[in-house]
């Protein structure tokens, strides 16, 4: 007698749209919820946000030989301040919230069904970076917002160059999401938090090394800034910010110390920082790919 | 064809400074299409690793595996399977409802379609009258039942459970073996990885047992339970010479005063030993099979591998 063999059993039919994309926004969405919900990001809005109303008061009331600074002064002041600070704040607050995105939520175990479902690893790191980038714009707008109220109550008037500083600080904490997601791969979130506070020391170091070694004549040290500005390219965007926040013409002493040229910023150098990002994310996607996960 | 199949499927893990652990060691396993299959072992013996392997969690060092024909790894045969982990935990700021939509959704179920499974899942494990309770504010009992709800989501022909009752009190153990029961009616293929063995006995067809990475076992249950037999034999007058005939029918495995324990290979062996010892004047007082169970059996199979 002829044995009768199973059928084989089909794979289900599904769109193109909700093998490829649906996960990624599924991911995405419970990014989303899930930093909003955490005290690393309400905190971080607020205080954020706190310092920036701070700092337009203090302006307000700062008097230089006995007079208070003349409003236009006290605007551009507020605004530039605002953005060291906004740059300083996403940078923690991207790394607060993606340091623990992969190995510890493997290692805790919310990730563990979600790896067995039909999707790709790539999806997850692409969801979430998308989530975390979602969640911080938002807050960066918020920000954003603060200042321009800063800069409105001394001004008087909109200050377009809020917004156009901002637009390019979007950048910022993507910079710091991306590297987190990648080291996250593997490492506990305690590693990749310190890992991506020397990065931020070394971003911010550009800057010094630079005024240092040209006030002081060491062409080392302008090699070892160089190096730093490639190694996190944060330099570039803060100059790039410096420029298009539009403060330079009243306050020309915010672009640096006296005797010290800051570099222009060029499109190179956005094309750089947007590489770096686009770089840390594939470099995470493909080695989550490649990792093994006992659950 | 097979629900699950594997061909030599061998998983080392190497790290640097140690010696490599053979996790899995040419592992062939065939499981049945529609069966519930009980996959055991002690602990450390590569049952984790190896459904890790199936899931394509981790990668075989060598040896190949399929699962319905498809190979494992391939994330597109893994809307064929759902999948409860003996570890896992949930995005507990989530209602049971939204959990279930998270992965609904991430199994590519349409919205229609998504919300009918989430209701029929919910009532296939009693939660319904949870749906809008957050997930934090579950007992542990409730979250393996959600966990083997979002296993259920996509209507799997392959259900992969490990330990699912691991969390759970008696009750809670007797409606998930309902539970397994009733998919293997809907004509589901249960994978149960347990440390249970009388709920394995009382719900698998057929078993593998793993031992130190190597598949020591694998049969179905009924065949390996039915044999070999042990027979007590209580006898009134009692003497050596029943010994002498009793060992020509199977093995003595125990004398006690008055009684022998005698194993036979086939139960048809019984009535010839019987009246062989009748026959030569024995007087019987007593004769019960005693049927081993699968911890016996499970003991065994591990004590007789060499160490």
């Amino acid at each position: 007698m002829n044995r009768i063999e199973p059928l084989a059993v089909p794979l289900p039919s599904v769109s193109l749209w909700a093998r490829w994309v649906t996960p990624v926004l599924v991911i995405a969405r419970l990014t989303i919820k899930e930093a909003t919900r955490r005290w690393a990001f309400v905190g971080g809005l607020l205080l954020g946000a706190g310092m920036m109303a701070l700092l337009a008061y203090v302006f307000a009331n700062v008097k230089r030989h006995g007079e208070f600074l003349p409003a236009e002064v006290q605007g551009s002041l507020v605004v530039h301040f605002g953005l060291v600070i906004t740059r300083f704040f996403s940078a923690v607050m991207a790394t607060a919230l993606a340091c623990g995105a992969i190995a510890t939520e493997l290692e805790r175990g919310t990730l563990t069904l979600v790896v067995t479902k039909p999707i790709r690893r790539w999806q997850i790191v692409v969801g979430k970076w998308l989530g975390f980038a979602i969640v911080l714009t938002l807050n960066q707008l918020v920000w954003l917002a603060v200042i321009e109220w800063g800069a409105w109550n001394r001004l008087g008037a909109w200050h377009w160059g809020v917004w156009k500083a901002g637009l390019i600080g979007l950048l910022y904490p993507l910079l710091f999401v991306s590297l987190n997601l990648l080291l996250s791969v593997h490492l506990p979130w305690i590693f990749v938090a310190l890992i991506s506070l020397v990065f931020m020391g070394i971003g911010w170091s550009e800057t010094a090394m630079r005024n240092i070694g040209t006030l002081a004549n060491l062409p080392r040290l302008l090699t070892l800034s160089q190096i730093a500005g490639y190694l996190m390219p944060t330099g570039r965007l803060a100059r790039w910010m410096v420029v298009q926040s539009e403060v330079l013409d009243l306050v020309p002493r915010l672009s640096g110390p006296p005797g010290v040229e800051m570099p222009q910023p060029t499109v190179g150098d956005l094309l750089y920082v947007l590489a770096y990002i686009l770089v840390g994310l594939l470099l995470a996607c493909w080695l989550f790919g490649r990792r093994e996960v006992a659950g | 064809m097979w629900a699950i199949e594997t061909d030599g499927l061998t998983k080392i893990f190497r790290s640097l400074g140690r010696k490599p652990i053979v996790a899995v060691q040419d592992l062939n396993l065939r499981v049945p299409i529609g069966s519930v299959f009980g996959f055991l072992g002690p602990n450390g013996a590569g049952k984790t690793t190896t459904l890790n392997l199936l899931l394509g969690n981790l990668r075989p060092t060598r040896g190949t595996g399929r699962i319905f024909g498809y190979p494992i790894g391939n994330p597109e045969v893994r809307r064929l399977v759902g999948y409860l982990p003996e570890k896992f935990q949930f995005h507990d700021f989530l209602t049971a409802e939204e959990f279930l939509d998270f992965h609904a959704r991430l199994l590519g179920l349409p919205p229609s379609v998504r919300r009918q499974r989430i209701d029929t899942v919910l009532e296939f494990v009693g939660l319904q009258g949870r749906r809008r309770s957050k997930v934090r504010e579950f007992s542990r009992g409730m979250l393996q039942r959600l966990g083997i709800a979002q296993a259920l989501l996509n209507e799997p022909k392959l259900v992969i459970l490990d330990e699912p009752t691991s969390a759970l009190d008696p009750l809670g153990r007797w409606e998930v073996r309902n539970l397994i029961l009733r998919l293997k009616e809907q004509g589901v293929t249960v994978f149960l990885n347990s440390h249970l063995l009388s709920e394995v006995e009382m719900t698998c067809d057929a078993v593998a047992i793993l031992n130190k990475g190597r598949l020591v076992f694998q049969g179905r249950l009924d065949e390996l339970l039915s044999e070999p037999l042990e027979l007590d034999i209580r006898f009134q007058n009692p003497s050596p010479s029943w010994r002498d005939i009793a060992a020509q029918w199977g093995t003595v495995v125990g004398v006690n005063g008055d009684a022998l324990t005698v194993r036979v290979r086939r139960e048809d062996a019984i009535p010839d030993l019987i009246a062989a010892l009748v026959n030569n004047g024995a007087r019987l007082m007593s004769v019960v099979p005693k049927r081993f169970s699968l911890e016996d059996l499970f003991v065994q199979v591990i004590r007789d591998e060499p160490h």
